[in-house]
């Protein structure tokens, strides 16, 4: 043990003597032209490693450190045998392995480990064993007796310990400048296949002895009430909530866990907890559905919808989505209540091989064998067919004066974030009641626009009664390793005569393009992608979008939110890179290429009383 | 003690064995009565075995065993050594592929856990560093000028940052940078010091092969980049360069303990590889013979 905690006390050193990055964020919210200097950072804030029971039962290494490894750019080694490395590593990440099985189901197979001779440990090494550990673990919730888990003691004595790892680990790992941890974990919350998970992600490393798991309980507000209980013992951290699209409509619902219908105290509570959504991963994105956007052409992408091993069962979209969650939040707060889902943006990707598999051209799948080689993913696993239906995606991005734990943080706190399908998009977004026509021209334009509106995950500044309607402010960069940018879209919500509206305007065309007044879409750039070898057209997209949109339909009485949605031009899926490697015919149930995307954190408007 | 009576009577593993050995204790106690046979085995438990049963312990735990713990340690480590023994000379291990898959996690576990825990002396990590010394390189870092001349506008960008170069050149002196000529530059146009992966993160990988390539002190280009195409003036250049032991002993540790882990499998497998000869039964037979 001593050598174990003299190891731990100097890679905690590390974290610790670095006294010019205390309070960094607060300088940052102070001076606006600190605020200009702000840089973007991609980061994942998802991410399994052989801890987690899916992904060991799936052959991934129990190895949690190798999720580091990946992301820092070193080589690791995939369940299917072959290395595996990052294209670029990340600035920031946070390892969120399942609580449920923190570093547990190794141990069943550990003798040396007293989880080994337990009768779960029996059923788990069985012939059948990896297929049967679900089972059991379902009937143990309601039968105890009949299938016991492990001892709560014994149980709480591991988890202590493991946790205790994963913050050895984040510590030993943060390079503050650099690259940034944060110790974290998910809460799976699957009530009858329908997915309510979040990863909780803390600031620092004054966190609760254990985490809370859904084995304490699958009720969110059960959740957020340990959070706060934590909060006020010195932790600071938040939830994010994931695979909306997947919940059967109980993601974003319109009454609480009790039945009862959503009040203010569930809305306050909520929003203090869980100020990000992740919309984007490789089960999905969630940004919206056709059948709730039948008006928006881009609402047909990467859909999975099937629930969670439940491959025949369709989940209900209403109440599954992001931007319907937006409608139901501004419609609850007309109604008197305040918003529940007034949440910022971020992707990431919920890879399980301890990596990030975010890149088309060489994805490598989620889940160890389940999806580990081009066959399977083809559709070669019958247990599993919903392989080729998932994306390459997704990164978080942030707004931060420095690659800090506290910048960091201080960022996905006031949702100053944005989320991508795995390209680095840089975006940026303001709002405000008159930002001049030509500020973007301005060299010094971040800091006009810092100082005279807000940026994303804000409200637009109260109105003045001179002021007619709301200027927005938008700016996107290319990935230097990715295409070309398409269009620049502001996806606008609003409540008339209490119903729900929606409208995707084009705001920016590339390539000299001009939309359309009446329709709002840029005409075709007529980008091209070469299903073969994967080119696409060299000279056609732009490197900057950018531009001052007013909105042409704005009426003071509608509440209503405001995100930009910015599109590249097509590039192969990677089903089709895979399909080229191999000589195949390219599949005929997902499509051949996508537009890689980021979307902003909202603007939202709020009429006064 | 309770922990080690619960293991032996949960554990199929054990039913299994004991059921071997009571078969061994009959067989030997018929057999012997005809063989006469009389030799007492040994089972011997190392100091060495003592320290590793009370480290796996601690690494559990976080704390040694009570003097009750160890004796129950050291009794379930003699039961286990003795049914180990006699079900592998009544060949119990051939053929069962549970009972095969478990000693060979058994094993598993044993040389990554012993890995994992034992800290390295200065000279070892020294030499570690030594042979690995390329991992820890410190990038090169550029400090530089550019101007921008983006694709986005309707003139070819190539052909101005070449009319730009032309004009630079033939000023006296040459200016060392140039912010308002060329396009607005979405990022810097003057950059400090910055580190190669982090100016490939920002421009591509083309530009900064180029960049490594260009001279100092002379307008250079024109470059491309992954968002177009620029002139670089490079003011300094601080080479890529070996950093000190004392400057990254955090990250060689941290390494070392890692590949250490990763390899004691592999290791520990590849040293009882050589024991054994292998041959692959089918068309085309292989045979690894060490």
């Amino acid at each position: 043990m001593r050598i174990r905690s003299n190891l731990i006390a100097c890679f905690i050193t590390v974290g610790t003597l670095l006294p010019q990055y205390v309070n960094a964020d607060s300088v940052a919210a102070a001076d606006p032209s600190a605020k200009a200097r702000m840089q973007a950072y991609f980061g994942e804030l998802h991410i399994h490693s052989g801890w987690s029971d899916d992904a060991y039962l799936n052959g991934v290494p129990p190895v949690p450190e190798d999720a580091y490894r990946y992301n820092t750019g070193q080589a690791i080694r995939h369940a299917n045998g072959e290395m595996i490395q990052a294209r670029q590593p990340l600035d920031f990440m946070a390892l969120t392995d399942h609580a449920e099985s923190m570093g547990f189901t190794h141990l069943y197979f550990d003798p040396n480990h007293p989880l080994y001779a337990t009768k779960l440990g029996e059923v788990l090494r069985g012939p059948n064993g990896s297929r049967e550990y679900w089972g059991y673990m379902n009937k143990a919730r309601l039968d105890p007796d009949a299938f016991p888990n492990p001892p709560q003691s014994l149980m709480n004595r591991t988890l202590r310990t493991n946790w205790q790892h994963y913050i050895d680990l984040a510590e030993r790992y943060y390079r503050p400048g650099e690259f940034t941890t944060f110790v974290a974990y998910e809460w799976s919350a699957l009530p009858a296949f329908q997915n309510l998970h979040r990863n909780v992600i803390f600031r620092g490393i004054d966190v609760p002895e254990m985490p809370f798991s859904s084995l304490d309980s699958m009720n969110p507000e059960a959740l957020w009430d340990w959070m706060e209980k934590a909060r006020s013992q010195g932790s600071d951290l938040l939830a994010i909530p994931h695979n909306s699209n997947l919940s059967n409509g109980l993601m974003f619902p319109l009454e609480k866990h009790d039945g009862n219908a959503i009040d203010k105290a569930y809305a306050e509570q909520r929003m203090r907890n869980e100020p990000l959504v992740e919309i984007t991963q490789i089960k999905g994105t969630s940004e919206t559905h056709f059948s709730l956007s039948p008006l928006d052409e881009w609402a047909d992408f990467e859909i999975l919808e099937t629930l969670i091993a439940q491959h025949d069962k369709i989940s209900e979209p209403k109440g599954s989505y992001v931007r319907d969650a937006y409608l139901s939040g501004l419609k609850l707060e007309e109604n008197g209540n305040s918003n529940p889902y007034k949440f910022g943006l971020i992707g990431s990707s919920d890879g399980h091989n301890a990596s990030s598999p975010v890149d088309e051209d060489s994805y490598h799948g989620k889940m160890g064998m389940l999806d580990g080689t081009p066959e399977l993913r083809r559709g070669g696993n019958a247990m599993h067919p919903v392989s080729a239906a998932y994306s390459a995606s997704g990164l978080a991005g942030v707004w931060a004066k420095e690659n800090t734990r506290e910048a960091i943080f201080g960022a996905l706190r006031r949702k100053e974030t944005f989320a991508t399908t795995g390209t680095r998009i840089k975006v940026r977004f303001f709002g405000s009641w008159g930002f001049p026509e030509d500020m973007l021209n301005q060299r010094e334009w971040v800091n006009t626009a810092y100082s005279q509106g807000v940026s994303m995950g804000s409200d637009l500044p109260a109105r003045r009664s001179e002021n007619k309607s709301p200027t927005f402010a938008i700016w996107a960069l290319k990935d230097p390793a990715s295409n070309w940018l398409q269009r620049a879209q502001i996806i606008k919500g609003w409540i008339e005569d209490g119903e729900s509206r929606e409208e995707v305007y084009d705001v920016i065309c590339s390539d000299d393009l001009n939309p359309d007044p009446q329709t709002h879409r840029c005409p075709d750039n007529g980008a091209q992608v070469n299903l073969e070898t994967c080119d696409f057209s060299k000279d056609l997209g732009d490197v900057v979008l950018k531009g001052i949109w007013t909105d042409p339909d704005f009426n003071i009485g509608h509440q209503a939110f405001y995100y930009l949605r910015i599109l590249e031009n097509p590039t192969c899926r990677w089903s089709t890179w895979e399909a080229n490697r191999n000589g195949w015919d390219l599949m005929s149930n997902v499509p051949p290429t996508i537009q890689e995307r980021a979307w902003s954190s909202p603007i939202w408007y709020v009429p006064q009383e | 003690m309770r922990r080690a009576i619960n293991f032996l009577r949960d554990e199929p593993l054990v039913h299994f064995l004991v059921a071997g050995a009571l078969v061994l204790f009959v067989n030997h106690f018929w057999i012997s009565q005809f063989r006469q046979e009389n030799r007492t085995r040994e089972v011997v438990v190392s100091i060495d075995d003592q320290n590793r049963l009370a480290e796996i312990w601690r690494m559990q735990w976080g704390q040694s065993p009570s003097a009750s713990e160890m004796e129950g340690l050291l009794a379930s480590e003699v039961r286990e050594q003795i049914l180990y023994r006699e079900a592998i000379a009544l060949g119990l291990d051939k053929g069962d592929v549970i009972i095969r898959r478990r000693l060979v996690q058994k094993y598993n576990f044993l040389n990554e856990n012993i890995a994992n825990y034992i800290e390295p002396s200065q000279d070892e990590l020294r030499s570690y560093f030594e042979q690995s010394a390329e991992d820890y390189r410190v990038p090169s870092k550029f400090t530089f000028s550019h101007i921008y001349f983006s694709p986005d506008t309707n003139s070819d960008p190539y052909a101005r940052a070449r009319a730009e170069l032309a004009w630079l050149q033939a000023q006296d002196p040459i200016p060392v940078r140039a912010p308002e000529h060329g396009d607005e530059f979405p990022l810097q146009i003057d950059w400090s010091a910055a580190g190669l992966d982090q100016l490939q993160r920002e421009f591509g990988k083309l530009f900064t092969d180029a960049l490594s390539q260009s001279d100092l002190h002379n307008w250079q280009g024109p470059i491309l980049s992954g968002l177009g195409v620029h002139l670089v003036y490079i003011t300094a250049r601080e080479n890529s360069r070996k950093p000190d032991f004392g400057e990254v002993r955090d990250d060689v540790l941290r390494d070392f303990m890692y590949e250490r882990s990763q390899l004691a499998t592999e290791r520990a497998y590849e040293d009882i590889l050589t024991k054994y000869a292998v041959r692959i039964e089918g068309d085309q037979e292989r045979v690894h013979d060490e």
